[in-house]
């Protein structure tokens, strides 16, 4: 069933158009991250579905209803702020209970949604003080305790966790994702860090400029970019890429770089040779192989050791490129050596346009 | 708005200062578009019509009066520029323009250097401080009425203390408020009373604002207390002290109250401002033409004392 | 200034103390004037201390003049007119920001330069005006322009409060179910007590203290407020001065107390006059 779906959703800011005919579904529960960089529209988006922001063309359904006329406080929404907006003059219980009592819902009847929301959220302890004698953390808790206390039919979140130090939000983001799989409630998470987007959501949805260059679950989008804006903007360290045209000899096919460099590639049809293409591959998918002879070349130009990995930054031609090894590997900058990489783990997009080249395998 | 002003002042000022506001996000509208948010008209249309009635729509009723002779407070001829240049050309203007400046420039160099003194010495950690500035700040509530009052006793010819006071230091018994010149000079006295309050309070918290680091930075470099007041307190208050100067200076140029209530101008004209000279014009003679023709005059200035002081003394390029 | 703290402040400390007496003396001098026995008063040369307190000058003035129904007039107009323009210019102040619309900046600067027009000039026209509309020597007169005088003021006041609260929390208070105007007046001004209370003693002292409008538009004894009351006094053949240091006194009272606890938030009435223009 779908909670919530956009069609062709259009928005200005009088006579400049920032949004232009964003469309997607989400199922009833789905968890689905809002990702793209910055300025790109995740929050004006966010905000027409909260109904803070008017729709300027296109519709917006919250279950069955189209809601774009509806004021937020109808659209049975809750939101959770990047800074929290918890009402400073008023309790943590206050905040917590303000939705119900708008509503009407009689003083016992709150007090009882506020204490099970508490304790889910591990609040109890805090609710006579004051949103200024909480720490960040809490706060950010309490934020989260004021969105499910209602039971709406979907929560908005707004980069929720970017006001937290690194462990923090690490850490909350587990908590979110738990206490989501616990209410099972529909949930859009606009975010542009793009590891929290991979972790937290059953569906993530990417954005460029206005529009949805992308929508997939987190490893279909990770396999399979539908473009080269989304190959880019997924995984991190994040992919390489090489510009070249597509060749075939005895040797089998491959992509010359325009300054002579050959990278491997499956099997290529006959009608795609001489197509101009972007080669692309993810740091992590490089092996080193310094006794292939028919690996890629390279030049090391950096080595940073993190522990756990090695990112080492190449020279491939004038190409660079960033390979992340598993291993300790005794390389330093200057050397020369090899790298290979599996044919299946390459991904072509058409330079002229950006998209996924698909070409069927050759058997 | 303080008891010592005729009506509540907003002053100008570069608004880079202070001002700590959310960021609202503002982009500039082209094409202007006309949109009437019903909440926003229904919130602010009261203060507009309210301020339009009493505050603008009387400016040009009194723009109408000036160019017309009045008699038992109704017009009854169009005169032009009559009352205009009958006021130039009667000594009793010039004289309340000569009284106007010597009172205004009078107070000013005195209310300045003090109040300016004053926040300094607030801002140091002396004894009793907080005792101090609520004494110090204690005028201020006074209006400028109870302040004539109490001083027309503390300046009574016959059992006022300072009377005695003086007589005991010159020998002869003076007569403040009774000779012109020295009318003027008590009247500027009991001003200067009746309003460093105000300006020492604004100058104080512009004092407070500066970071202690900026000090210590400078003792660091060697800068004694004078080189500190200088090159860093001064700089640092100066827009306050900008706001502060053009406050006074009108405040000063149109003050009527304490004037009125203290000297009502005299004795012989000595303390007629022009500010006075309307009140005395509009309700003691009842030359309502002529009254709106100096308060016209009077708004001029206002306007020319601003300007004069944003250009002269806001730093160029803001 | 750390350093010079390190310095003896004897000198400081006598500054401050002549600084004090410079302030307060006057005022001394005129409660101990209402404290003294009539007789004293008129005595050359005077004497500080009286020989004995009285409060005879204070039961006379309040039992033997009008002195009782300008006081209650003030009380009244004051009250009455700072309520006024705290709700006329609360709303105005919110309005403006944060609705966005054309002439939005003018209107603020025509508001601000409505505040530059000294009040003198207008006085004419405003008593003519009130005249032809029937109010003149009502207190409803009195109220309405005292409430356009204070309104420049507080709506810059107040806008510069409701600036500083994050629209977040409006937006919050939607979601959570209020209507834009229910989120004002449950979230929003609650918020701004601070600058409510620095609007309203400035209002207040403004409308006490006022002498020109009062003089101007409500003459008779039964409407005149304080400070055209004490000045009806002096004009008066024969002052009375204890009487009339007792009826000062008196009308301090009620501005001293409003100092004295809203003394913090007057700083920032203060400053908004200044910094926020
Ligand atoms: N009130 C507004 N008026 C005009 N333009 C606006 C307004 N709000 C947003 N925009 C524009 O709309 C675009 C999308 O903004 P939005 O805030 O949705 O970006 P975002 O994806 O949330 O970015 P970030 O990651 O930085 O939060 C931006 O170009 C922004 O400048
Ligand atoms: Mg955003």
């Amino acid at each position: 069933m779908t909670a919530l779906s956009l069609d062709r959703v259009r928005k200005s800011f009088r006579s400049l158009e920032v949004m232009h005919g964003v469309s997607f579904d989400i199922e009833d529960g789905a968890f689905v991250a809002l990702v793209g960089p910055s300025g790109c529209g995740k929050s004006t988006l966010l905000r027409m579905i909260a109904g803070l922001e008017t729709v300027t063309s296109g519709e917006i359904r919250i279950g069955e209803r189209v809601v774009n006329d509806l004021p937020p406080k109808d659209r049975d929404i809750s939101m959770v702020f990047q800074n929290y907006a918890l009402y400073p003059h008023k309790t943590v219980a206050e905040n917590m209970g303000f939705a119900l009592k708008m509503r009407g819902v009689a003083a016992t009847e709150i007090e009882a949604h506020v204490a099970r929301a508490a304790d889910i959220l591990g609040l109890t302890p805090l609710l006579g003080r004051f949103p200024r004698e909480l720490s960040g953390g809490q706060r950010q808790r309490v934020a989260m305790g004021r969105a499910i206390v209602r039971d709406p039919q979907v929560f908005l979140f707004d980069e929720p966790l970017s006001n937290l130090d690194a462990k923090l939000r690490v850490q909350m983001r587990g908590e979110i994702k738990a206490l989501q799989r616990r209410l099972c409630t529909t949930t859009v998470y606009v975010t542009h860090d793009q590891i929290e987007a991979m972790t937290m959501a059953d569906k993530i949805v990417v954005m460029r400029d206005g529009r949805v260059e992308q929508v997939g679950r987190p490893l279909d989008l990770y396999d399979r970019p539908d473009n080269l804006f989304v190959a880019g903007f997924i995984g991190s360290p994040a992919m390489n890429f090489v510009a070249g045209r597509i060749g075939a000899d005895d040797a089998g096919s491959h992509v010359t770089t325009d300054d002579g460099v050959r990278l491997p590639l499956s099997r290529t049809p006959a009608p795609f040779v001489g197509h101009r293409v972007v080669w692309g591959v993810r740091p992590e998918h490089f092996a080193l192989a310094a006794a292939d002879p028919v690996a890629i070349p390279v030049t090391v130009t950096g080595v940073e050791p993190t522990g756990s990995e090695t990112l080492v930054a190449v020279r491939v031609g004038a190409a660079s490129m960033t390979v992340l090894l598993r291993d300790r590997t005794g390389l330093n900058v200057g050397d020369a050596s090899r790298i290979t990489v599996s044919p299946r783990l390459i991904h072509l997009f058409d330079e002229a346009t950006g998209d996924r080249l698909d070409i069927p395998p050759l058997s | 708005m303080s008891g010592l002003a005729d009506s509540p002042s907003v002053q100008i000022v570069p608004a880079d200062e202070g001002a700590a506001r959310a960021p609202v996000r503002r982009r500039r509208r082209w094409p202007p578009t006309l949109r009437f948010d019903p909440m926003a008209t229904l919130f602010i249309a009261p203060a507009i019509v309210i301020v339009f009635l009493v505050s603008i729509y009387p400016v040009f009723d009194a723009a109408v009066l000036s160019l017309h002779r009045t008699a038992y407070a109704q017009k009854v001829a169009f005169v032009g520029l009559d009352n205009f240049v009958a006021l130039f050309s009667a000594r009793g203007f010039w004289n309340s323009a000569v009284n106007a400046l010597i009172f205004t420039t009078g107070s000013l160099v005195l209310v300045v250097p003090l109040s300016l003194g004053l926040a300094l010495l607030l801002d140091r950690n002396v004894p009793f401080r907080s005792v101090t500035r609520t004494v110090v700040v204690l005028p201020w509530v006074m209006s400028q009425t109870v302040v004539a009052l109490l001083w027309a006793w503390l300046l009574n010819g016959d059992f006022g203390p300072l009377t005695f006071l003086a007589e005991q230091m010159l020998g002869h018994r003076p007569a403040f408020l009774s000779d012109p010149t020295s009318a003027m000079a008590s009247l500027v006295v009991v001003n200067v009373w009746a309003s460093y309050p105000q300006a020492t309070l604004l100058l104080l918290a512009a004092v407070q604002t500066i970071p202690q680091e900026l000090y210590e930075s400078a003792e660091v470099d060697g800068a004694g207390w004078r080189a500190r007041l200088v090159h860093i307190t001064l700089p640092m208050i100066k827009p306050t002290f900008l706001v502060v100067l053009i406050q006074l200076t009108l405040l000063y140029f149109n003050m009527v109250t304490l004037i009125y209530t203290l000297t009502g101008g005299g004795p012989l004209g000595g303390t007629e401002t022009l500010a006075v000279g309307v009140m005395k014009t509009s309700f003691e003679d009842w030359n309502l033409g002529r009254g709106a023709a100096l308060g016209l005059i009077i708004t001029a200035v206002n306007l020319l004392i601003s300007l004069v002081y944003v250009k002269t003394l806001r730093p160029a390029g803001k | 200034m750390a350093a010079s703290d390190r310095r003896p402040r004897y000198g400081l400390l006598l500054i401050s103390v002549l600084a004090c007496l410079f302030a307060a003396a006057p005022i001394v001098w005129g409660v101990l004037t209402a404290l003294k026995p009539a007789a004293e008063v008129v005595s050359y040369p005077p004497n500080l201390m009286p020989s004995r307190f009285t409060l005879e000058s204070f039961r006379q003035v309040w039992s033997d003049s009008n002195f009782p129904t300008y006081f209650r007039n003030s009380l009244l107009v004051t009250g009455i007119a700072t309520l006024t323009s705290l709700v006329v210019a609360v709303h105005a102040a919110y309005g403006l920001a944060r609705f966005d619309f054309t002439g939005k900046t003018s209107l603020m600067l025509g508001l601000l330069a409505t505040s530059m027009i000294p009040g003198i000039a207008i006085l004419v026209p405003l008593y003519n005006l009130s005249i032809h509309t029937g109010l003149y020597n009502t207190f409803t007169g009195l109220v309405i322009v005292y409430t356009a005088w204070n309104i420049p003021l507080l709506v810059w006041l107040l806008k510069g409060f409701f600036e500083s609260v994050p629209v977040e929390l409006e937006e919050a208070a939607m979601i959570d179910g209020c209507s834009r105007m229910r989120a004002f007046y449950t979230i929003v001004l609650p918020m701004a007590r601070p600058g409510m209370l620095a609007g309203a003693i400035m209002a207040m002292m403004f409308v006490w203290n006022d002498f020109l409008i009062g003089f101007t538009l409500a003459v008779t004894e039964d409407k005149r407020l304080i400070p055209y009351g004490l000045y009806s006094f002096i004009s008066n053949i024969g002052v009375d001065w204890g009487q009339l240091m007792a009826a000062t006194v008196i009308s301090l009272v009620p501005v001293v107390i409003a100092f004295l606890l809203l003394q913090k938030w007057l700083v920032q009435g203060l400053m908004a006059g200044a910094v926020k223009g």
